[in-house]
């Protein structure tokens, strides 16, 4: 696939963004646990969370191609502000512009699409992982509001969301059909927040356990119709495995980009580690597969934007990516030797940001059951 | 019969450590890991139990044990803290045997009764890569050494009574042995991805002034002090890797029987049972490698080839179970409230330490085509 020049010039100019401010505020970010207030808003000023939003919620309407360009980019520089970017715009603007009203667009979407607010998406429990629909979080529609009760966990961004997009079901044994989503705002009573988790990579991302003893919401809170919360979530995910893999890909590209610098100033008994034979190998076979995962996340996004099915080329996407991303990052350590192990270098936080890639928003198995499916139909 | 076999001398070994690791290690694995300082209190039990001395001959007040129990004292501890159990290694394979091997009589005398007493050693590293004559410059002044420069990684160095520094002239590599309070060292504590513990350090060096009398003996045209050094070690940090694979496996197999998704144990679904038998098959393989090259080592037959063989599939095996034990876990693998990405970070490091897989894998071939 060849980009448009609209594409080519986009790319380049979050290029340049994520070169000279988002990649030097990286190491900190990652040794500091601190997350980039700074840049969500600058992000946010840039369109980048409206990317597949309408005009008339404070979006560009520019698609999913363009959406995955940028957060290929970001990552390439940062993983933390890369999955902060994902979740907020493919996990809570997404869903909302998917499900919500025109008075839900008006309220939540539109402060979401513009980064005046932040948003987290509430779907995992301590016993829903894979198992997405399994969620023990209830609800109950008491005198026009519901009441919801439950916990949720490993959610990007809980603790800094202002607004988040919810999973609850009527009654865990309806399975599926059971399952609604909901907007809860921060500040609701009976909505908590629980620990921050400690976790080996993405530092500079929030993840957070989210507690809900009987928080009740207003009606209008309701996305969709009851019982939508499985479709809902579903589509949300098929999307968001476009991002996962394009966060993936821009981590492995950083990966790269990397190792090709080090190579580059850095002998061996007198010999650039470029001109060693097996470290071109290394850097060929990375460099392929990290062009393979890209054109099969890009060809996911243009799917989506031309509302063509895509769920077999997103999880084929997601997958991929990340098993590269894995693959890239291991060798760019293995070229740069020990020195590759120390904080001078950013390949070590490239490893551990990129190890989450084959778990978030289904993991590597999950994908494979999807793909599965796909070629083998029902 | 299995082709390992321990006697029991290696039984006792194993039991010794195993039963240390659990009952000393393993209640404070997860708060030194977090402080990230070197474990003096538990490295000190070990000295009273004569555990750190493991391969210094009687006569230096040792243990003297074979390598086969080396391995196994390294790779039971390593189960519970690969960063001890790399402690273990750099003051065995990396300080007691090099002088063991090739240090003259005095220096013998001197350091091996001070590591058998629970003195501890810093291996100053190599640098991969081309240095400017600056950070790496080495002169000789009548009989002695001068060195001026910058080393990246100390094994050993926070906690460091004296340090072993091997440098490259152009004859041979020479090694250097020296105490901590020489004039000229600045050492720096280094944080690298995993092996939190083990206390690694970097250093400058400003005219380290190191007499001839403490420079290894060798006969200048021989050069491979520094590949039977590296080939010795390889065993021992293949066991770190192996230790580091048996409790990530362990682990996961405790976990899929626990954990519950679409109504069942996820150790019922096809994927996770073929991850978890892929980590065993690999484990396995590892162990027949390690002790092949151990006991070729104590039966004094040729181990070059089979020790690099054995660290270069230890350590692929080491990161290959670190990560599916987080991929097992999932969300709760990347936390640090679970081991298993400290089991990842640390088979990771462990994979480069003083030597790369690429080199290793130059020199098989180097030897097939001899």
């Amino acid at each position: 696939m060849i980009l448009s020049d609209e594409h080519q010039k986009f790319r380049e100019k979050i290029r340049k963004y994520a070169d000279e401010i988002v990649a030097p505020r990286a190491i900190e970010l990652d040794k500091n646990d601190e997350f980039p207030h700074d840049l969500v808003k600058q992000m946010g000023e840039m369109g980048l969370y409206g990317l597949c939003v309408p005009e008339k919620y404070g979006g560009s309407e520019q698609g999913t191609l363009m959406y995955a360009i940028a957060v290929d980019e970001i990552s390439r520089a940062c993983g933390s502000t890369g999955i902060f970017y994902a979740a907020h715009t493919s996990l809570a603007v997404a869903p909302i512009y998917l499900a919500g009203n025109d008075e839900q667009k008006q309220k939540w979407l539109t402060p979401l699409a513009k980064g005046e607010k932040i948003g987290s998406f509430g779907l995992t429990e301590p016993n829903a992982g894979s198992d997405a629909a399994g969620t023990q979080t209830t609800y109950k529609l008491i005198d026009d509001e519901y009441v919801i009760n439950g916990d949720k966990c490993f959610i990007t961004s809980g603790h800094v969301a202002d607004i988040i997009v919810l999973t609850a079901t009527k009654d865990p044994a309806l399975g599926y059909h059971g399952i609604s989503a909901f907007v809860v705002e921060e500040g609701t009573p009976g909505f908590s927040l629980g620990k921050k988790e400690d976790k080996m990579g993405l530092r500079g991302s929030i993840t957070s356990e989210l507690i809900f003893e009987d928080c009740k919401i207003p009606k209008e809170n309701l996305l969709g119709k009851e019982g939508d919360g499985f479709r809902i979530f579903m589509q949300t995910l098929d999307g968001g495995r476009i991002s996962i893999g394009a966060l993936a890909l821009g981590i492995a590209q950083g990966a790269l980009d990397a190792t090709v610098k080090f190579v580059k100033s850095n002998s061996i008994s007198g010999k650039l580690l470029s001109k060693h034979q097996s470290i071109q190998s290394s850097i060929a076979e990375i460099g392929t597969e990290i062009e393979a995962a890209r054109l099969l996340i890009y060809q996911a996004a243009e799917l989506k934007d031309a509302h063509k099915p895509h769920t077999k080329q997103a999880a084929m996407g997601k997958y991929y990516a990340s098993l590269i991303g894995m693959k890239a990052t291991n060798m760019a350590i293995e070229i740069h030797g020990m020195l590759g192990l120390t904080k001078k270098y950013p390949v070590e936080r490239f490893i551990r940001d990129e190890k989450l890639m084959e778990i978030g928003e289904g993991t590597s198995e999950i994908q494979k059951i999807v793909i599965a499916r796909q070629i083998l139909g029902k | 019969m299995s082709l390992i076999k321990l006697n029991n001398e290696q039984k006792m070994i194993r039991d010794e450590f195993r039963k240390f690791a659990v009952s000393e290690i393993e209640p404070a694995a997860e708060e030194i890991e977090k402080n990230g300082v070197f474990p003096i209190a538990i490295v000190e039990k070990l000295v009273d139990l004569g555990l750190l001395g493991l391969i210094i001959p009687e006569k230096y007040g040792g243990v003297e044990l074979d390598m086969t129990s080396l391995c196994i004292a390294v790779k039971e501890i390593s189960k519970v803290c690969a960063s001890i159990g790399t402690i273990l290694v750099a003051n065995n394979c990396l300080i007691a045997y090099p002088l063991m091997k090739f240090g003259q009589e005095s220096l013998k005398e001197k350091y091996l009764n001070k590591l058998a007493e629970g003195e501890i050693g810093g291996y100053i590293c190599e640098p991969e890569i081309d240095l400017p004559q600056e950070k790496n410059d080495l002169k000789t002044e009548g009989d002695n050494y001068i060195f001026s420069g910058h080393r990246e990684f100390i094994l050993n160095g926070e906690a460091a009574n004296f340090y072993i520094m091997p440098i490259q002239t152009k004859e041979n590599t020479k090694y250097f042995i020296f105490d901590k309070n020489t004039r000229g060292i600045f050492p720096d504590p280094k944080n690298l991805l995993g092996m939190r513990t083990a206390g690694f350090t970097e250093a400058e060096f400003q005219d380290l002034n190191m007499i001839k009398e403490n420079c290894f003996l060798t006969d200048d045209k021989k050069d491979d002090i520094q590949s039977e050094i590296r080939d010795f070690s390889n065993i021992g940090f293949s066991a770190i890797s192996l230790g580091i694979a048996q409790s990530a496996l362990d682990t996961s197999i405790k976990y899929a029987k626990e954990r519950v998704q679409f109504g069942r144990t996820i150790s019922e679904f096809p994927m996770i049972r073929d991850m978890l038998a892929d980590m065993k098959i690999k484990i396995e393989t590892v162990r027949l490698l390690i002790y092949d090259a151990a006991s070729r080592f104590d039966n004094g037959e040729d181990y070059s080839e089979q020790s690099k063989i054995a660290r270069i599939i230890a350590s692929e095996t080491g990161i290959f179970c670190g990560l599916n034990s987080i991929q097992i876990h999932g969300g709760y693998g990347y936390i640090k409230d679970y081991p298993l990405e400290r089991y990842f970070r640390d088979a990771k490091v462990v994979q480069l330490l003083d030597a790369s897989p690429r080199i290793m894998k130059e020199e098989i071939a180097k030897g097939l085509l001899k």
